[in-house]
C-alpha cells in the first residue's frame, strides 16, 4: 500500500520555482530518501507535505486517499510527524513536557503530569529509545534531544515520519544510534522520509532514493541498483564539477599558525579538541569535513568571535592571544563567510556603505571622525565595475542583490582590505555555476599574489580542485593531512567519516 | 512597637502589596506567552478610574470590580490587536496605552465628576468594614492577627496568585502558553494556535491589571486620584522580573516591594533611622530588580521568545 | 566664484550636500502624518461623545497653539510653543539617536531629570555661582561672557551626568545582558525618587525659614538669555536646533554614525555583520546610550535654566515619555524630530486654552497616545495606504495594456 503519494506538486516563490512538478510515492514501511544539494528544494517539499507551505499546484495522497493539507494540524491528523533540522524543543521544559505538549494527558482542564511521565516512560520503553523523562531538556546532549523529538512525533501516533537532515548535528556514534532507531521504526511498520545530502548515509539506510536538483525530480532509484557515484552525478548533473587550473606558486612565509587550539561551542561543549596547523603565503589549505565537526568553532576562534579555552594562534608570527576582530583585521586577516545575511553584509545598507565596512576608519574613506562619502562612492563605483556587481547601482541596498552578487560584494570588500591571510568559509555555498567560477578565479588570483588562504568547505570537489594541502577534520580533531594528488574523494570521504581512526588515541 | 502596631503595619503593607501584585500577575501571564506589556501601568489607570466609576454610581464596589475587569480586557484587546494581529512593536504599543490612559482618565475625571485631581470619596468600597473578610479566630494569634480583618481585594490577589500558578504549571492551557512564550514556532508545529493563546494571555493579563487598578482606587484608597497609579504598574513589572516570571516569585517580590513602600511609616512608628530620606527606600524595588537582571544577585531570565512578534510562515 | 558654487561650498562645510541618491520611501513620511490625522479625528469623536463642540475645541487648540501668527497673545503663545518644543525635541533626539543604534531608550525620562538636577546644582552651588558672579561684576559691560560660561558649565555638567546615567543602562546591557527597555525603566524610577524624594526635599533644599519649596534658586548668571522680550522665550530652542544638527552630523557624517547605523540595522535581528567587520559593538552601544542620555539631559537643563530657575517639588514626569512620541512621529530622523517636537509643543500650548471649552489640557496626551498607537500599528497603516494608493491609481490611470494599444 502506498502510504504517501505526491503528484505533480509545484511551489512557486516570488522569482523562484522551488519545486517543479514533483511526483513520487512511498510504500508503507519503507525508508525513502530524498537527496539533493542545498537549495535543491528538499525542505520546501517537506514543508508542503507537512502543511507549513501550501503548494502552488499538485495533489497529495495519504493512504491512497487524496488529502488537502492546509496546516500542521491537518498533517498531524493524517498521522504525519516531522523531526525538524533545528529542534523544536524548549530547553527549560522537562523531557516529558516537551514530548506531550499539544497533546497532553488531561484530568479535566488540568495537565496530568504524573500520567504524562508514565506515558513517556512506557513509550520510550516500547520503542527502545531511552530518555530520562524528568530531565531538563536543555541539559541533554544533542543526540538525546533528537530522541526526544522522535518520541514527540511518535507519541502523536505518527505513521509517516519525516526526518529533515537529521544527521547534520549528530556525532557519528549518534548517527549510528539514529539509524538503529530508524530501522526499528521501520520494523514496526512506520514509513520514513529521510532528507539528506550525505550520500553515504543515504546508501546505508534508505530503500529507495529520490534525487532533486534545482527543484526538479531527477529520478528515483533503488538502493540495490545504484551507487554513490551515480547519485552524485544525478545530484550535481555533471560528471566533472569545474575544471580548475593548477597553479604553481612558490610557497612563502607562515602567515597563520595555530597550536593545540581548544574551543568550546555555544552550548559549552568542547567542539575543537586541540588543532594545530599553519598556512603559508601562496598556498591554499583546504579543510575538509562533515558539517559540525568543529569547523564553525575554528572559524569563530580565528576571527575573534570566541575565545579559545587553550592553545595559541599567530598571525604573521605575532601572537593573537585574546585579541579583537578589529585587531585581527588590522594585522591582515580577511574573511569570506558562507552566511552572507548574518555575517557578511548589513542588508539594509547600500552597496556603497557595505563596500568599505571594516576599512571605514582608514583614509581616504574617513579623516578623523568624519566620513568622506564621496570617496566611498568613488571606491564603490570602481569595485562594482571591477567585480561586475549587478544591477550596478551603488545606492541599491545589499539585501536587494542576488546571492551571487552579494558574494561578489563581499569578495570586493574583503580582497580590497590590506591583507595577507584569507579565510574562505564555504565561499560558494548557495551560488550558481557562474558565481562559483568567479569565486574560484578570485581565490586563485589571491594565491598567485602570494596570499595565504584557508579554504573551509563541505564540497570535496572544491577542496580537491583548489587546495595545495588538505586537512581533514573529524570530531574536533585534524585526523589527516594529504595533498590532492595523493588522495581521492572516496579516501577523503572515509577519513571525514572517521573510518579507520583509533578512537582511543584521540580521547 | 506593640502587637497592634505591628498588625496595623502588616495590614498596611498588604494594602500596598495588592495592586503591585495584580500588576505583576498581569506581566507574568502576558509575558509567559511571549507578549511584553509595559502598558500595564496605563491599564491599571483605566481600571482604577472605571472601578471607582462603577462603585460610585452603583454604590457597590462589586460593580466597580466588574467594570474594571471589562475595561481592562478592552484595553488588553487593543494591545493584543496591535501587537499580535499587526505585529506591532510591543514596547511602542505599551507606551501608547500608557499615554492614552494618562490623557483619557484625566479627561473623563473632569467630564464625569467635574473635578480636578481627585474623584469624590467612596463610602461603599472594598476597604470599608462591610467588604472585609473577617476571620476572628486569627485575631488572637500574634502576627497572623493582621490577617483577621482584611479587604477582600487583598485575599483576591493571593487567591489569584495560586490560581495563576495552577493555570501556568498544572493545566494544559498553561503548558501551551509557556510553549508559545519559549518557542512559538515549535508550538505551531505541534498544532497550537500561537495567536489564539497569546490573545487569551494578553487579555486575561490585562484583566488582572484592571483588577489591580480597581484595588488601588476602591480598596487601598477610597477614591481615584489623578496621579494614579503613580508608577505602581512599573513596580509590578519589576516585581514580575524579580520574581523570575513566576506567580509565587512575583508574590514574594510584591510583598518585599510593598514593605519598601511603607518603610516611612515603619520608621515613624519605631523611631529607627528617623532621618532616612524616603527616596532611598522608594528606589529599592528598582535597584533590586536591576541587580537580579544583571546577575549580581541570583539571575532572572525572561522566557526565550518574550517580546518577539511571531510571524507564521504561511507563504 | 558664482553664487551657487559659494552656496555649495558653504553647505559642504556643514556637511549638507545634495542627497539626491538617498531614496526615501514616501510612506515613511505618510505614516506619521496619517497617524496624527487619524488620532485627531478620533479626538474629535471623543470630544463630540462628551457633548462638546469638537470644532470649537480644535479652533482653540490650534488657534492658541502659537503656530498661527496674529493676535495680541500670539507672541506669548509662540514663545511657550518654542520653550516646550525645545525640551520635547531634546528628549525626542535622545530617543531617536538610540533608535538608530537599535536601542529603545525608554530612560530619557530619568536622564532628563538627572540633567535637570545637576544643572540646578551647578546653578546655585556657591563656589561656582560666586566665581561667575564675581566675574560678571568684574567684566562690566562684557558680563554676558560670565553668563555664557556659567550657563555652559551647567549645561555641560548636566549633559555629562545624564549621559553617564544613560551609559549605565548601556553598560548593563552589553556586559550583563540586561534588556535595555527594562534597564532604563528601572533607572528612570531610581533617578526620579532619588531626586524628588531625597535631593529636592533634603540636601538641596534651603533652610525652612526661607519658605522656599524645592531646591535653592540658581544664580542669575546661570539663567538662559531671553531672546524675545517681554516673553520668556530663551535660547533653549536655538541650542536644541544645534543639538539636532549635531545629532544629524553624528549619524550621517561621522565614522561613529556609520557604525551606529550599521549596528542599529542588525541589532534586533541578531546579525553579526558589523562585528565580523571589526566594529566594536559593545563600545558603540555604551557610547550611543551616553549621547542619548546627554541629549535628554539637555532638555532637563532647559527645564531649570530657562523656565524654573530651581528644581521645584511640583515637577511631574512626562518629558521623556513625550520624547518617545516625538521620536516615533519624527521617524527617528533629526529633522523629523524637530517637526514632531514643534507639533507636540504646539498642541501642549494650545491645549491650555481648551480649558475654556471645558476640555482638560491633558487632551493632547490622548491625541499623542493614539498617534503612537497608530505608529505601533504601522504595518496596518501601510497596508491600507498602499491599498488606497493602488486603488486610486487603478481608477485614475488606464491599465498598462490599454495604454500600449492606444
Amino acid at each position: 500500500m502506498k502510504a504517501l503519494e505526491v503528484r505533480e506538486v509545484s511551489k512557486m516563490f516570488p522569482g523562484n520555482l522551488a519545486n517543479d512538478r514533483i511526483s513520487f510515492s512511498v510504500e508503507k514501511g519503507e525508508i525513502f530518501a530524498i537527496v539533493g544539494e542545498n537549495g535543491a528544494g528538499k525542505t520546501t517539499l517537506m514543508n508542503i507535505i507537512y502543511g507549513i507551505y501550501t503548494p502552488s499546484a499538485g495533489t497529495i495522497f495519504v493512504n491512497e486517499k487524496e488529502v488537502k493539507i492546509h496546516s500542521v494540524e491537518d498533517a498531524i491528523r493524517l498521522r504525519m510527524g516531522m523531526v525538524h533540522q533545528e529542534f523544536m524543543l524548549i530547553p527549560r521544559f522537562s523531557v516529558t513536557e516537551n514530548i506531550v505538549v499539544g497533546d497532553e494527558p488531561r484530568k479535566g482542564i488540568f495537565f496530568d503530569y504524573t500520567r504524562a511521565v508514565r506515558e513517556v516512560r512506557e513509550l520510550s520503553e516500547r520503542v527502545s529509545l531511552t530518555v530520562d523523562a524528568q530531565a531538563t531538556t536543555g541539559d541533554l546532549p544533542v543526540g538525546i534531544q533528537q530522541r526526544v523529538e522522535i518520541l514527540k512525533v511518535l507519541r502523536r501516533g505518527a505513521e509517516i515520519l519525516i526526518f529533515d537532515e537529521p544527521t547534520a548535528v549528530l556525532t557519528p556514534e549518534e548517527t549510528a544510534d539514529l539509524f538503529v532507531t530508524m530501522r526499528k521504526l521501520q520494523e514496526e511498520g512506520k514509513t520514513i522520509l529521510f532528507i539528506s545530502h550525505k550520500l553515504k548515509e543515504v546508501m546505508e539506510i534508505a530503500d529507495r532514493i529520490a534525487v532533486l536538483r534545482r527543484g526538479k525530480l531527477q529520478g528515483i532509484v533503488n538502493k540495490k541498483d545504484t551507487n554513490e557515484e551515480e547519485l552524485a552525478r544525478m545530484m550535481v548533473g555533471r560528471n566533472v564539477v569545474l575544471e580548475i587550473p593548477k597553479l604553481d606558486v612558490p610557497v612563502g612565509d607562515v602567515a597563520f599558525a595555530c597550536h593545540d587550539l581548544h574551543v568550546k561551542n555555544s552550548r559549552g561543549y568542547e567542539a575543537l579538541k586541540g588543532v594545530s596547523f599553519e598556512v603559508r603565503g601562496g598556498e591554499i589549505v583546504g579543510v575538509a569535513g562533515v558539517q559540525g565537526n568543529g569547523q564553525d568553532e575554528l572559524v569563530n576562534a580565528m576571527i575573534g568571535f570566541s575565545r579559545p579555552v587553550s592553545g595559541s594562534m599567530e598571525l604573521n608570527r605575532k601572537s593573537m592571544h585574546m585579541v579583537t576582530t578589529a585587531q585581527l583585521r588590522k594585522e591582515g586577516m580577511s574573511y569570506i563567510t558562507e552566511d552572507r545575511a548574518r555575517r557578511g553584509l548589513v542588508m539594509p545598507y547600500t552597496v556603497r556603505d557595505n563596500a568599505i565596512m571594516g576599512q571605514h576608519l582608514n583614509k581616504p574613506f574617513s579623516r578623523g571622525l568624519r566620513m568622506d562619502y564621496e570617496k566611498v562612492a568613488e571606491f564603490a563605483e570602481g569595485k562594482v565595475k571591477e567585480y561586475d556587481i549587478r544591477p550596478g547601482d551603488i545606492y541599491d541596498t545589499a539585501g536587494s542583490l542576488s546571492g551571487g552578487n552579494q558574494q561578489k560584494l563581499i569578495l570586493a570588500r574583503e580582497l580590497s582590505l590590506p591583507h595577507n591571510f584569507l579565510i574562505a568559509s564555504q565561499p560558494t555555498r548557495g551560488l550558481d555555476v557562474g558565481a562559483t567560477e568567479f569565486v574560484y578565479g578570485k581565490l586563485l588570483e589571491e594565491k598567485k599574489a602570494g596570499k595565504a588562504i584557508l579554504l573551509i568547505s563541505l564540497e570535496l570537489s572544491e577542496i580537491l580542485g583548489l587546495s595545495d594541502r588538505i586537512l581533514v577534520m573529524f570530531d574536533g580533531h585534524i585526523v589527516g593531512e594529504t595533498t590532492p594528488d595523493k588522495t581521492t574523494e572516496e579516501a577523503l570521504g572515509l577519513l571525514m567519516l572517521g573510518v579507520g581512526i583509533d578512537r582511543k588515541v584521540q580521547s | 512597637m506593640n502587637i497592634t502596631q505591628i498588625n496595623v503595619t502588616i495590614a498596611q503593607m498588604l494594602d500596598y502589596t495588592t495592586p503591585i501584585l495584580f500588576a505583576a500577575l498581569c506581566g507574568v501571564l502576558s509575558e509567559n506567552s511571549g507578549v511584553v506589556n509595559i502598558g500595564l501601568d496605563g491599564i491599571m489607570r483605566f481600571g482604577a478610574f472605571f472601578g471607582l466609576l462603577g462603585a460610585y454610581f452603583s454604590h457597590s464596589p462589586w460593580v466597580g470590580l466588574l467594570l474594571g475587569i471589562a475595561v481592562g480586557c478592552a484595553v488588553g484587546a487593543l494591545h493584543a490587536f496591535i501587537t499580535i494581529r499587526w505585529n506591532g512593536d510591543q514596547t511602542v504599543s505599551g507606551v501608547a496605552v500608557n499615554v492614552i490612559a494618562l490623557g483619557l482618565m484625566t479627561y473623563l475625571l473632569e467630564y464625569i465628576f467635574s473635578t480636578t485631581g481627585y474623584s469624590p470619596q467612596l463610602e461603599n468600597y472594598f476597604g470599608a468594614q462591610a467588604y472585609r473578610v473577617h476571620l476572628p479566630f486569627l485575631a488572637k494569634i500574634p502576627l497572623l492577627g493582621a490577617l483577621s480583618n482584611l479587604s477582600v481585594m487583598i485575599w483576591l490577589a493571593f487567591i489569584l496568585t495560586i490560581v495563576l500558578h495552577v493555570l501556568l504549571y498544572h493545566t494544559v492551557l498553561g503548558l501551551r502558553m509557556r510553549t508559545c512564550g519559549e518557542n512559538p514556532k515549535a508550538a505551531t508545529t505541534l498544532g497550537i494556535n500561537v495567536f489564539r493563546v497569546r490573545w487569551f494571555a494578553v487579555i486575561a493579563g490585562a484583566a488582572l491589571a484592571g483588577i489591580g487598578g480597581v484595588a488601588l482606587s476602591t480598596s487601598s484608597f477610597s477614591g481615584f486620584s489623578d496621579s494614579m497609579p503613580n508608577g505602581i504598574g512599573f513596580i509590578g513589572l519589576a516585581a514580575m522580573i524579580f520574581g523570575k516570571w513566576t506567580p509565587f516569585g512575583a508574590m514574594g517580590a510584591a510583598l518585599l516591594f510593598g514593605t519598601g513602600q511603607i518603610v516611612q511609616s515603619i520608621i515613624a512608628v519605631t523611631g529607627i533611622a528617623p532621618n532616612l530620606a524616603p527616596g532611598l527606600t522608594l528606589i529599592l524595588p528598582y535597584v533590586l530588580t536591576l541587580a537580579v537582571l544583571a546577575g549580581f544577585v541570583g539571575r532572572s531570565v525572561a522566557p526565550a521568545a518574550d517580546g518577539l512578534p511571531y510571524y507564521k510562515e504561511q507563504r | 566664484m558664482n553664487e551657487s558654487n559659494f552656496t555649495n561650498k558653504f553647505l559642504k562645510v556643514f556637511g549638507i550636500e545634495n542627497h539626491r541618491h538617498n531614496r526615501r520611501d514616501p510612506l515613511n513620511i505618510l505614516v506619521p502624518l496619517v497617524s496624527i490625522a487619524l488620532a485627531l479625528i478620533l479626538g474629535m469623536i471623543v470630544i463630540a461623545a462628551s457633548g462638546r463642540n469638537p470644532f470649537r475645541a480644535y479652533a482653540l487648540l490650534f488657534g492658541d497653539s502659537g503656530l498661527i501668527p496674529g493676535g495680541s497673545s500670539w507672541p506669548r503663545e509662540f514663545a511657550e510653543l518654542l520653550i516646550k518644543s525645545a525640551m520635547y525635541i531634546a528628549t525626542g533626539l535622545s530617543i531617536a539617536l538610540a533608535f538608530k543604534g537599535g536601542l529603545f531608550n525608554i530612560g530619557a525620562e530619568g536622564q532628563f531629570w538627572v540633567g535637570a538636577i545637576v544643572a540646578t546644582f551647578f546653578g546655585y552651588w556657591t563656589p561656582v555661582a560666586h566665581t561667575f558672579g564675581a566675574m560678571y561684576a568684574a567684566l562690566g559691560s562684557l558680563g554676558w561672557i560670565a553668563q555664557l560660561l556659567h550657563g555652559a558649565v551647567c549645561i555641560i555638567m548636566g549633559m555629562l551626568a545624564g549621559g553617564a546615567w544613560g551609559a549605565v543602562a548601556g553598560y548593563l546591557y552589553v556586559k550583563r545582558g540586561v534588556n535595555i527597555v527594562i534597564g532604563t525603566i528601572m533607572l528612570n524610577w531610581i533617578a526620579w525618587f532619588l531626586i524628588t524624594s531625597w535631593l529636592v526635599t533634603g540636601p538641596m533644599t534651603p533652610p525652612s525659614q526661607t519658605f522656599t519649596s524645592g531646591t535653592f534658586y540658581i544664580a542669575d548668571t546661570a539663567k538662559l538669555f531671553r531672546i524675545m522680550m517681554p516673553t520668556r522665550l530663551n535660547t533653549s530652542i536655538l541650542l536644541v536646533l544645534i543639538a539636532a544638527y549635531a545629532t544629524w552630523f553624528l549619524l550621517y557624517k561621522t565614522t561613529i554614525g556609520y557604525e551606529i547605523r550599521a549596528i542599529g540595522y542588525t541589532a534586533n535581528i541578531g546579525m553579526d555583520a558589523p562585528r565580523a567587520q571589526g566594529i566594536n559593538i559593545n563600545r558603540r552601544v555604551v557610547q550611543v546610550m551616553f549621547f542619548s542620555g546627554a541629549l535628554a539631559a539637555l532638555g532637563g537643563t532647559f527645564f531649570i535654566l530657562g523656565m524654573q530657575y530651581q528644581f521645584p517639588n511640583t515637577a511631574t514626569m512626562g518629558y521623556g515619555w513625550t520624547g518617545i512620541t516625538v521620536a516615533l512621529i519624527g521617524q527617528a530622523e533629526p529633522i523629523g524630530v524637530i517637526l514632531a517636537g514643534l507639533f507636540i509643543g504646539a498642541m501642549r500650548t494650545g491645549a491650555t486654552s481648551m480649558q475654556v471649552a471645558n476640555i482638560p489640557k491633558t487632551f493632547s496626551d490622548i491625541i499623542e497616545g493614539m498617534a503612537v498607537g497608530f505608529i505601533a500599528m504601522q504595518v496596518a497603516v501601510r497596508y491600507y495606504l498602499v491599498k488606497i494608493i493602488h486603488h486610486r491609481r487603478a481608477r485614475t490611470t488606464p491599465p498598462a495594456d490599454q495604454e500600449a494599444t492606444a
